[in-house]
């Protein structure tokens, strides 16, 4: 991990647990010694279909942060049924792979999958949910997205 | 804050001010606070090595981290701040670039003399047409100079000799009789009426005032006239017979 992304990811995690957005549950694990991989609860919003439930988010940095976008999958044994969701974990979303700017933080990417969460309609994986997860690298950056639905 | 409430506002923690304070001049990219600061033409403020590094990290999709505007490496603004760096920041890599630096606009007509106009006058409307070149020359600038502008056009519209005697026309103290070659005096000119109703501009008021009717000047001058228009009237033959 290079000096300037620890820098920055330092400055971000201090902003987080200062700021401790709604919806999010900081890890405490997290600390500057290991700045590469962190964990982030994300609990659904009130009114939602996932109302309540908390699931964990992965984020990992590499050596290029911010520059390159970091790793985010969801972890853990509950796996969201979203539709942009597979059941691996991996997350079908713009900003994680072609749209990532090194303006965006740990903190927009974890609102823009809660707000991704909370505009789901019917709570079910992606209809390719199974050809994808057996094929898949296990690094969703190396999966060649297609961008199809604003709507959810 | 409501007012009229005998509270006092409810008590910041230190340096939270000052922490907003600094958090306005940020880089997007590190988050510190920007060195060798360049803002983009969408108004977004990084430090000129982040954002160089994120330019070259997307080469074929150039946009703002922030707003998505397309953004263009050379076209940032640098900005230079009191004190800041001292090292020429050419010594960086990429350079920063220069700030873009644009002479103040000078309307064209900014630092024109009118009162020179009775000497220079000729020099003027040189390039414009014979006919005006002589009727300026003897210093009797009439209200409607401004339309020697656009000469060119009229000239392209109407006979010369026309535009001739209709500069002379409204020149006060000047009668419109004895030239011969006035053949389209009376010719439809929508501008002419409008134009004399305007009275005399600063210059025929000049004139007339250096020059009383019937003074021996005013002879003087009318006798210059006169010989100015008839070599006007020639050199129109000339150029009607050539």
């Amino acid at each position: 991990m290079s000096d300037a992304a620890a820098r920055r990811l330092m400055k971000e995690l201090n902003q987080l647990k200062t700021e401790n957005p709604a919806g999010l549950l900081i890890d405490n694990t997290i600390t500057s010694h290991d700045l590469k991989q962190w964990k982030i609860g994300v609990v659904g919003a009130e009114g939602t279909l996932y109302a309540g439930e908390v699931f964990t988010l992965q984020f990992t940095f590499g050596p290029q942060y911010p520059f390159n976008s970091p790793e985010v999958i969801f972890v853990g044994d509950t796996i969201p049924a979203h539709p942009h969701i597979y059941s691996n974990g991996h997350i079908c979303l713009s900003i994680l792979s072609d749209d990532w700017t090194p303006a965006l933080s740990v903190q927009s990417v974890c609102l823009s999958i809660l707000s991704m969460l909370s505009s789901s309609k019917e709570k079910k994986h992606p209809i390719d949910d199974a050809i994808y997860v057996r094929t898949c690298n296990k690094n969703p950056s190396k999966t060649r997205w297609w961008f199809h639905d604003d709507s959810v | 804050m409501a007012s009229g409430t005998t509270q006092a506002p409810p008590e910041e923690p230190p340096g939270s001010s000052n922490k907003d304070e600094s958090a306005r001049f940020e880089c997007n990219i590190c988050l510190d606070a920007a060195r060798d600061a360049v803002v983009s033409l969408c108004g977004h403020l990084f430090c000129w090595p982040c954002l160089s590094q994120w330019l070259d990290t997307r080469p074929n999709n150039q946009v703002c981290p922030v707003c998505k505007s397309a953004i263009d490496g050379t076209k940032v603004v640098p900005i230079y701040g009191r004190g800041g760096d001292t090292t020429d920041p050419r010594t960086k890599i990429p350079p920063r670039p220069k700030g873009q630096r644009s002479e103040p606009q000078q309307s064209s007509f900014g630092g024109f003399n009118w009162g020179g106009f009775n000497d220079g006058g000729g020099m003027m409307g040189g390039g414009v047409g014979h006919n005006v070149h002589f009727s300026f020359g003897i210093g009797t600038v009439n209200p409607l100079f401004p339309l020697m502008f656009m000469l060119p056009f009229i000239q392209g519209i109407f006979p010369l000799s026309f535009v001739a005697s209709w500069f002379n026309n409204g020149n006060p103290g000047q009668e419109n009789g004895g030239v011969g070659g006035a053949p389209g005096a009376q010719g439809p000119n929508p501008g002419q009426p409008g134009a004399q109703e305007r009275g005399p501009g600063p210059y025929g008021r000049v004139h007339s005032e250096t020059a009383a009717p019937g003074s021996r000047m005013a002879q003087e001058e009318e006798y210059l006239q006169n010989i100015f228009k008839y070599i006007g009237i020639f050199m129109l033959l000339w150029l009607f017979l050539v």
